[in-house]
């Protein structure tokens, strides 16, 4: 009896052993197949890096130190810096505090309309930033034909408010095409467990819904803050380009070129882009997992 | 079989892709003369091009934008004919880089001060300007050849101070000041004579006098790149002819002399 134990024992632990064998070659073959694989996916990401370095390059051989130096200490760039990063805050704050609300409803509701509605709300991604402006101008502008928000725009237009007021309205709509694809990605089954547990539904969005759709919503708002603080065309016509009060540094750009400055006007972009790098690099650390959970 | 039919198909493809670019290429290679033109020029500057090419047969391909995105463009490009700037600062830069051939002055901007309709009755004058709540646009002094001209104008009416703070926008082209201008989102801007010469139903003008301010002139250079420097300057000729003067003034612009 021990002995035919043993004598199993010994086979099962033969066959185990095969097994084992047979499982590190497939996964040998496995990696090596990757592997392969991986060399072949690496084109066309070198394509892409090449490319945006490239630009970068491009951008930089332009520029004399001299230039660079000029334009960093000058008043007008730290002043349109300073607009660009505050008013692009607060539009991002505005967008997401409309667009996650909008996309949470939009996510567990089935309306009818919904494909129209849906529909609408991605036109802002097509349209032209200009178009937008154009719109914003004629809808708050003396002509409205809406006259209430004429006398709004009295307060808006050509203000810093007409700034955020442009960005936040490319931004709102990226924020809210992230947050509600996070939230149709939750698993229904976690909030119709926690509901017949007994748990209020602002709870469940609370406690399961926001931090399972978290990662999602931050790639939007990394996005959305990303077009906000590169936003011009919007900008230019509800808040028109007065030097030293609506000048964002997206707007110092365009008049530097208007005036055939092109290298204090590349100056103020790589200034645009390396605080958008040191930001986004931070953003990306500090909500590394999370955010790496959302774009799996 | 299969291989012979798809390398069939992979050449007609090709075939087609090659007629595509001798069809995007023909016109640029057929086309006479590549003018740079200022985009508050566009109408006269078009229609003056619509009849050299019928006179003569030379097409001349225009290309519009801001005077300063123009000088970075041909910087780029460094080819084109013809460079016709809404100011003489860019005949300026274009001599500073050795790439005039010629170069004449043809026509000058008059800046206008124009008042939105609504507020015609109360906005007389200069003086007025400085009233309280009086809502301006001028244009970015760097930017805009008449942001210049504005300036200047300001200073010149003595009363700079007090009408400064009621400037509400700079903007950065003409035709953007226009836009706020024709929709009443300002109360008066200085503008040109020649934008709102098409939309004098929206405005009421007030003159400004000319010793207030240096005139803006409009200069035509020949390029230093140009190809066919014979019929770049008859193309010249024809923008400063009578007849071309002619069409420049019925879209606002005056004579330089």
């Amino acid at each position: 009896m021990t002995d035919l134990a043993r004598d199993l024992t010994g086979e099962q632990a033969k066959v185990r052993e095969r097994e084992r064998a047979q499982e590190q070659a497939k996964a040998g073959q496995g990696r090596h197949a990757a592997l392969s694989l991986d060399l072949v996916l690496a084109v066309p990401l070198a394509v892409i890096v090449l490319a945006i370095a490239a630009v970068l390059v491009g951008l930089g051989a332009r520029l004399t130190l001299g230039e660079l130096m000029a334009s960093l200490g000058s008043a007008e760039t730290l002043f349109a810096l300073r607009l660009s990063l505050t008013t692009s805050l607060v539009s991002l704050a505005i967008a997401v505090l409309l667009g996650v609300p909008a996309a949470y409803l939009l996510a567990r509701r089935r309306v009818p309309g919904m494909a129209l509605i849906d529909t609408l709300l991605d036109l802002p991604l097509v349209m032209p930033p200009l178009v937008a402006g154009l719109g914003l101008l004629f809808v708050i502008g003396r002509q409205s034909p809406v006259p209430p928000l004429a006398r709004l725009g009295a307060e808006l237009l050509f203000s810093q408010a007409g700034i955020v007021l442009a960005q936040s309205f490319v931004a709102t709509t990226i924020v809210l095409r992230a947050a509600k694809a996070a939230f149709s990605a939750v698993d229904p089954g976690y909030r119709a467990v926690a509901g017949t547990l007994g748990l209020s539904p602002a709870r469940v969005l609370w406690s399961i819904d926001l931090p399972l759709a978290g990662g999602g919503i931050a790639a939007g708002v990394v996005l959305a803050w990303a077009r906000a603080l590169g936003e011009f065309g919007a900008t230019l016509m509800v808040a028109g380009a007065t030097r030293m009060h609506t000048e964002t540094l997206p707007m110092a750009i365009f008049l530097n070129i208007a005036t055939g400055e092109t290298g204090v006007a590349v100056a103020c972009a790589l200034v645009l882009l390396s605080t958008a790098f040191v930001l986004l690099l931070i953003i990306r650390a500090l909500g590394g997992p999370a955010s790496q959970r959302g774009h799996s | 079989m299969m291989l012979s039919r798809l390398l069939a198909s992979g050449e007609v493809k090709f075939g087609a892709l090659l007629g595509l670019v001798a069809v995007i290429a023909t016109p640029v290679a057929a086309a006479d003369l590549h003018a740079y033109v200022g985009a508050g020029l566009r109408q006269p500057v078009t229609a003056i091009a619509d009849a050299f090419e019928k006179e003569t047969g030379n097409k001349v391909e225009l290309e519009f934008g801001g005077s300063g995105q123009l000088l970075a463009r041909f910087d780029e490009a460094g080819t084109g004919d013809i460079f016709i700037p809404g100011s003489l600062f860019y005949a300026d830069k274009l001599e500073k880089q050795k790439q005039v051939l010629s170069r004449q002055v043809v026509v000058r901007h008059t800046p206008v001060l124009a008042v939105a309709k609504n507020k015609a009755g109360e906005i007389k004058s200069f003086a007025d300007l400085a009233r309280p709540g009086v809502r301006i646009g001028i244009g970015d002094p760097k930017a805009m050849a008449l942001g210049r001209s504005a300036e200047d104008i300001l200073k010149a009416s003595g009363l700079q101070e007090k009408i400064e703070p009621n400037i509400v926008v700079r903007a950065a082209t003409i035709k953007q000041l226009e836009l706020y201008l024709f929709d009443g989102n300002v109360d008066a801007a200085i503008v040109s004579a020649s934008g709102v010469a098409m939309n004098m139903d929206k405005v009421s003008l007030i003159q400004i006098p000319d010793d207030w301010y240096e005139a803006e002139l409009v200069p035509v250079v020949v390029l230093a790149t140009t190809k066919d420097r014979k019929v770049a300057e008859a193309f010249v000729r024809r923008l400063s002819s009578p007849e071309g003067l002619e069409t420049w003034k019925r879209f606002g612009f005056q004579p330089a002399d």
